[in-house]
C-alpha cells in the first residue's frame, strides 16, 4: 500500500543572519514525511536537522520554498494563525522539556488539551488516560515538575504533544537530558504510541534512539545526504542496528 | 561591583526609567507644596511688612472720631503707631464681577490722603483722568476688571461708576473672605460720593502694634475702649484673619498636594520593593554563584539598592528642577484668591527637604526588600537548588477547580506572584482615593451643584429684594398672589463684646432652603441666638451672648453654633423678635424662592411692574450661577489634571509590572505559544490575570470611600470654615468611578502586554 504523505516541503531555504554573517542552512530542500512514519533526523552538530523540524511545524519559518502538512500550505501563514494549526495537527516534546514549573504535571496537560476542547472532564479523563499509559502514576501527576524525575519530567512532556491526538509529534533530542534508564523509558512511550499510527518526527544524535525509528534521514551541508529504512521496530531485532550502523557509518558520522 | 549595577541599571532600562519618572511626579508635587508652604507665608508676611500694614483696624463713625480717641488709642498698651483713614462705608452691590453681581462691604478712601500705615503700592497705574478708581488686586484677578474698564455699584438703587485708573497693592483688606474690601477714589470721584447719603461717613484708626504684644489683648483692649466710649465699631479687623481667609486656597492646595505626594510615595516604595524581590527571585541562582566567587551579600544588595537610589536621584533633581515651571502658573491662580502676588524664587530648603525625603524613603525600604539576599546559599546554586521554586504550589488544579479552563488558567497566573497583586492591589487602591476625590468633587461642583454652593455659602435665595416701611406689605402681597415663596430675611452689622459681626435676622429659619447650623438649633424665638463656628468652645450652648447695634444692647441665650466661610465662622443669627429688641426698625428685605418660575423674568417685573414697592433687587441665583460656574470651571480643571495624573501613574507602575510579569513569563508564553495558544491568548489571559485584584481594589476603595470620603471633606471644609458639609457620596458615581479605573488599568496594561507578541515559540528553542 502506497504510504500517505503527511508533510511535504519543496525547495525551502533558510539561511540566518545577513551581509558578511549570511549562514545558509539549507538550499532548495524537498522532503516527504509520510504518515505512521516514526522519522528519524540525524546528522553532525550544526547540520541543520533542528532546524529543518522546526521548519516542517511551522514553529520557525524558512526564509524561501513551501510547506504543506496535511493538505493545508502553512508557509506565509501569520504566526497567530501557525499557532492555531499547530494545536490541531502538531505535538512537541522539547530535549530542556519545557513544563510551566508553576502547574502539576496533569495542569500543563490540561492547558495544552483545553486549546482542542472546551470539555474539562473530557480534557482531565483523555490526560490520566495518557499518563497511565506512559507509566506516571495518580500521585506524580499532581506533582510540580521541580519535583519530579528528569524522564518522568520528559514522559509528561510526551503526554502534553499526544494530548491533542496531533497529525504529528515533532521531537527534539528528547532524551539528550536523561541517563539511560529514563532514556529508555522515554523511548518505549515513543515506540508505543507510533505502534498505534502516531506519526513522529524525532532530532537526535543518538544511535539507540535512531534505532526505534523506521525511517533515518542524514542531514550533511544542509541537504539529505542519505536515507535509511529500518522497518517497524521491534525490540530484540538485532539486524535493524546493525544496518543502522553500516548506514551512519556510510554518512561518515 | 560598579560593573554589577551598570548591568542591573542596563537590563531593566525601561523599567527604570518608569520608576524615575514616578519619582520625578513625586519630587514635583511634593517640592511644589513645599516651596508654597515656605513662600507664600513668607511673601505675605514681606508684602504686609513693606507696606507697614496694620496690625489691627477699626472703623467707626465719623462723628465719633476726634483727637481724643486717636490718642486714647495710641496710649493702650501694645500699641506702637496709629493712624486715622476717613472713608465712606456701604455695603454696596459690585457689577459685572466675574460676570455677576457680588454684594460686598466696601471702604471707599481718598487716594491722595496720606498714608504711613496701610500703605499702598501701584501695580498699575494708567495715570490718566480726575475721575477714577484705583482697585486693589484682588478685583483685577478674579473679579477680571482691567485698567480702562468701568467698575460700577449698585446702592439703594443708585448706581455709582468710575473708570479703571490703576490696580494697587494692599494687605489690610484683600478678598471676599475678610468680607470687607477697599476703593481707593480719585479726589473728585470721592467727593461726588461724599455727597450721596447712601454711603456712611467713617474714621478707620490704623494701628501697628508693639513687637511682642498680643495681638488678642490689643484687639480686646481697643474694642473695651469703644466700648467705653460707646461708640460702635463698624469692622474690627485683624491681620491674622486677613492673613488666613487669604491664604486659605493656597493652605488647603499645600495640604492636598502633600497628602498626593505621599500617596505617589507610598506605591513607589512597593513598586521598587516588588522589583527587588521579584529580581532576587529570578536570579536566585545568578546571585548565588557571584556570592561563591566571592562577592559579600553586601556587595551585591548594594548593586540592587544603588540602581534606584540613582534614578530615584536623577528622577528627583530634575522633578525639583520642573517644579519651578510649574509653581509661577499656580501661585497666579492662588494670587486670584489671595489677592496678592509673589514671585516664587528657588528654595533650598524644599529641595532639600524633598530630595533626603524621597530619596531616604526609597534607600531604606529597597535595602530591606533586598535584605534576602542575605540567607542566600551559594551551595543552592551550584546544585541549581531555587528555593523559591520549591515552595510553589499548584493552585486552581484544572481537575478540581470550578470554571472553564480558560477562567483557571487566568486564576493560576493571577495568584504566581503575591507580591505583584499586593502592589496592584494598593496601586490600585491609592489610585482610586485619588479617582473618587475628583468624581465626589465633580458630581457635587457639576452635577449636584447646591451641595458645593450650600456649603461654602449662607442662603442661597432666587431673587434679593430690598423694600421699605411704607411698601414691604404691599410687595409682600404682590409677591405671594404670584404664588411666589417669599421669606423676610436680611443682613446687618452688628457689634460683640470683640468688634463687628455681620448678623442674619430672619422671621422663619425654617423656611430657609441651606441650613448652616452645624449644632443645636437655629434661634425660634426673642431670646435665642446662633453663633459661628469662631465662637465654637469659647461659648456654650445655653451660654449668654450679648449683641450691641447703635448703641443699644440686648443679651441672647445661644441655642446654636452656624458655619459661614466667607465671614471665618464670625456671624450670628437672631429672629425678627430678637432683633427687634436692639431696633425698633425691622429690616424690609425678602428672600423670594421662585421654585421652577422664570426668575430673569421675575427680576425684569419686580424692576418694572413692582418697582415702586422696591428699593433694590438682586437677582441671586444668577450670582449663584456665576459662582457655581467659576468653581465648576476650576474643579473641572483640577479633575481633568488629577485624572491625567492618575492615568500616568497607572501606566508608568502597571509598564513596570507588566514588563516584570511578561520577563519573568517568558519561558511560559514560549512553551504555550508551542503547544498552540495565540498571541491574543496570551495577551487576554496575562491582563485578566490583574483584573481581579485591580477590581476588588478598586471596588473596595470605592465602597471605603463612602466612609473616609466624608471624613476628607469634613476635613478640607473645617479648615475654610464650613464645619457642615452638604456633600453626597453617591455610590453609583464611586462605583462608576472604580469600573473606569479598572477599564483604564484593562486598555493600559493590554498595550503593554503587546511584547508578548513578539515573543515566539522558536526564540524559546534558540535561548534554551
Amino acid at each position: 500500500m502506497e504510504k500517505q504523505v503527511i508533510i511535504s516541503a519543496r525547495h525551502l531555504k533558510k539561511v540566518f543572519g545577513s551581509g558578511e554573517s549570511e549562514q545558509i542552512i539549507y538550499q532548495d530542500f524537498n522532503i516527504d514525511i509520510y504518515k505512521g512514519d516514526f522519522t528519524v533526523i540525524m546528522g553532525a552538530s550544526g547540520a541543520g536537522k533542528s532546524t529543518l523540524m522546526y521548519s516542517l511545524s511551522g514553529m520557525d519559518t524558512p526564509t524561501a520554498g513551501t510547506i504543506t502538512f496535511c493538505g493545508t500550505e502553512i508557509t506565509g501563514m501569520s504566526s497567530d494563525a501557525l499557532a492555531v494549526f499547530r494545536r490541531k495537527h502538531c505535538g512537541f516534546v522539547f530535549q530542556q522539556i519545557y513544563l510551566i514549573d508553576k502547574m502539576s504535571l496533569l495542569d500543563n496537560v490540561a492547558t495544552a488539551g483545553s486549546l482542542t476542547s472546551k470539555n474539562k472532564a473530557d480534557i482531565v479523563k483523555r490526560a490520566n488516560e495518557l499518563f497511565d499509559k506512559v507509566n506516571i502514576s495518580e500521585t506524580t501527576r499532581r506533582k510540580l515538575p521541580s519535583l519530579i524525575s528528569g524522564g518522568e519530567a520528559q514522559r509528561a512532556g510526551i503526554v502534553r504533544a499526544a494530548i491533542n491526538q496531533p497529525a504529528v509529534i515533532f521531537a527534539d533530542e528528547p532524551t539528550g537530558a536523561l541517563n539511560s534508564n529514563n532514556s529508555d523509558a522515554v523511548l518505549d512511550v515513543f515506540s508505543m504510541l507510533n505502534e498505534t499510527g502516531q506519526s513522529i518526527i524525532m532530532v537526535t544524535h543518538d544511535k539507540k534512539s535512531a534505532l526505534r525509528g523506521s525511517r533515518v534521514i542524514y542531514i550533511k551541508d544542509g541537504a539529505i545526504s542519505g536515507e535509511c529504512d529500518l522497518g517497524t521496530y521491534t525490540a530484540d531485532d538485532r539486524q535493524r542496528g546493525e544496518k543502522l550502523e553500516r548506514f551512519l557509518k556510510d554518512m561518515r558520522w | 561591583m560598579g560593573g554589577l549595577v551598570l548591568h542591573n541599571l542596563k537590563k531593566a532600562k525601561g523599567q527604570f526609567i518608569s520608576f524615575g519618572v514616578v519619582m520625578l511626579i513625586t519630587a514635583l508635587i511634593l517640592n511644589t507644596s513645599l516651596i508654597l508652604l515656605f513662600q507664600t507665608g513668607t511673601a505675605y508676611d514681606k508684602r504686609f511688612e513693606e507696606l507697614n500694614t496694620a496690625d489691627l483696624s477699626v472703623s467707626v463713625p465719623a462723628a465719633a472720631a476726634n483727637e481724643t480717641l486717636s490718642d486714647k488709642i495710641a496710649a493702650l498698651k501694645g500699641i506702637a503707631a496709629v493712624e486715622r483713614h476717613d472713608a465712606l462705608f456701604a455695603s454696596a452691590a459690585l457689577q459685572e464681577f466675574q460676570g455677576s453681581e457680588f454684594t460686598m462691604n466696601t471702604y471707599f478712601y481718598r487716594l491722595s490722603d496720606a498714608r504711613t500705615i496701610s500703605c499702598l503700592t501701584a501695580e498699575e497705574d494708567t495715570g490718566t483722568g480726575e475721575a477714577g478708581a484705583y482697585i486693589p488686586q484682588y478685583l483685577s484677578s478674579l473679579g477680571g476688571y482691567k485698567t480702562g474698564d468701568t467698575i460700577c455699584y449698585i446702592l439703594k438703587g443708585n448706581e455709582y461708576s468710575f473708570p479703571v485708573n490703576g490696580v494697587v497693592s494692599e494687605m489690610q483688606f484683600g478678598n471676599y473672605g475678610t468680607g470687607f474690601i477697599g476703593i481707593f477714589l480719585t479726589d473728585s470721584s470721592y467727593e461726588a460720593l461724599a455727597d450721596h447719603d447712601d454711603f456712611t461717613a467713617v474714621s478707620e484708626y490704623v494701628v501697628r502694634t508693639e513687637n511682642g504684644a498680643e495681638l488678642a489683648e490689643v484687639k480686646s483692649s481697643l474694642s473695651e475702649l469703644l466700648k467705653g466710649k460707646n461708640i460702635p465699631a463698624l469692622s474690627l479687623l485683624d491681620r491674622e484673619t486677613a492673613k488666613s481667609s487669604r491664604t486659605m486656597v493656597s493652605d488647603t492646595i499645600v495640604l492636598f498636594l502633600a497628602v498626593f505626594a505621599l500617596l505617589v510615595l507610598t506605591v513607589s516604595i512597593f513598586l521598587a520593593r516588588f522589583r527587588i524581590r521579584q529580581t532576587i527571585d529570578e536570579e536566585i541562582n545568578e546571585m548565588g554563584v557571584l556570592k561563591g566567587i566571592g562577592y559579600t551579600s553586601n556587595m551585591l544588595m548594594c548593586s540592587q539598592v544603588i540602581p534606584y537610589g540613582v534614578v530615584c536621584g536623577l528622577g528627583l533633581l530634575l522633578g525639583t528642577a520642573i517644579s519651578y515651571m510649574l509653581i509661577p502658573s499656580i501661585a497666579n491662580v492662588l494670587a486670584m484668591q489671595s489677592g496678592f502676588s509673589y514671585t516664587p524664587v528657588f528654595d533650598g530648603k524644599a529641595a532639600c527637604l524633598t530630595v533626603c525625603i524621597i530619596l531616604a524613603t526609597v534607600l531604606i525600604f529597597t535595602l530591606l526588600a533586598s535584605g534576602k539576599i542575605r540567607k542566600l546559599e551559594p551551595i543552592n546554586a551550584i546544585r541549581g537548588i531555587n528555593p523559591a521554586k520549591a515552595a510553589m504550589k499548584n493552585r486552581f488544579p484544572l481537575d478540581t477547580s470550578k470554571g472553564s479552563v480558560g477562567w483557571n488558567l487566568i486564576l493560576k497566573q493571577a495568584g504566581r506572584s503575591a507580591g505583584r497583586n499586593v502592589l496592584l492591589f494598593a496601586v490600585t487602591f491609592v489610585m482610586m482615593i485619588l479617582l473618587s476625590f475628583t468624581s465626589v468633587l465633580l458630581y457635587n461642583v457639576n452635577i449636584r451643584p447646591k451641595n458645593f454652593l450650600t456649603t461654602l455659602s449662607e442662603e442661597l435665595p432666587d431673587i434679593r429684594v430690598q423694600s421699605d416701611a411704607e411698601h414691604f406689605d404691599d410687595l409682600r402681597a404682590a409677591v405671594g398672589s404670584d404664588g411666589i415663596r417669599a421669606v423676610r430675611y436680611g443682613t446687618v452689622i452688628a457689634e460683640y463684646a470683640d468688634g463687628s459681626i455681620p448678623m442674619i435676622v430672619c422671621e422663619d429659619y425654617s423656611q430657609l432652603e441651606n441650613d448652616i447650623c452645624y449644632a443645636g438649633h437655629h434661634p425660634n424665638d426673642q431670646n435665642e441666638i446662633a453663633v459661628g463656628s469662631k465662637f465654637d468652645g469659647e461659648f456654650s450652648i445655653g451660654d449668654q451672648f450679648t449683641i450691641t447695634l447703635n448703641g443699644t444692647s440686648a443679651d441672647y441665650r445661644i441655642c446654636g453654633f452656624i458655619q459661614s466661610v466667607n465671614n471665618n465662622g464670625l456671624i450670628a443669627e437672631l429672629t425678627d423678635d430678637g432683633y427687634g429688641a436692639l431696633s425698633d426698625t425691622p429690616l424690609y428685605e425678602l428672600n423670594l424662592y421662585t421654585d421652577g418660575t422664570d426668575t430673569d423674568g421675575y427680576v425684569d417685573k419686580l424692576n418694572g411692574e413692582y418697582a415702586v414697592y422696591t428699593v433694590s433687587v438682586s437677582n441671586a441665583a444668577k450670582e449663584t450661577r456665576a459662582m457655581q460656574s467659576m468653581y465648576a470651571s476650576l474643579i473641572t480643571v483640577v479633575a481633568a489634571l488629577l485624572f491625567i495624573i492618575t492615568v500616568l501613574l497607572i501606566l508608568l507602575i502597571l509598564y513596570v509590572i507588566m514588563r516584570s510579569m511578561t520577563a519573568s513569563l517568558r519561558t511560559d508564553f514560549g512553551i504555550c505559544k508551542a503547544m498552540g495558544f495565540t498571541s491574543r491568548q496570551l495577551i487576554l489571559q496575562t491582563v485578566g490575570s490583574i483584573t481581579p485584584v485591580v477590581l476588588i481594589g478598586a471596588i473596595l476603595s470605592a465602597v471605603l470611600g463612602i466612609w473616609y470620603l466624608p471624613a476628607m471633606f469634613d476635613g478640607i471644609f473645617s479648615g475654610i470654615g464650613a464645619l457642615k458639609n452638604n456633600f453626597e457620596m453617591p455610590v453609583g458615581v464611586l462605583l462608576l468611578a472604580a469600573v473606569i479605573l479598572t477599564a483604564v488599568n484593562i486598555v493600559i496594561g493590554t498595550l503593554l502586554c503587546r511584547p508578548i507578541r513578539k515573543i515566539t515559540a522558536y526564540s524559546l528553542i534558540k535561548e534554551g
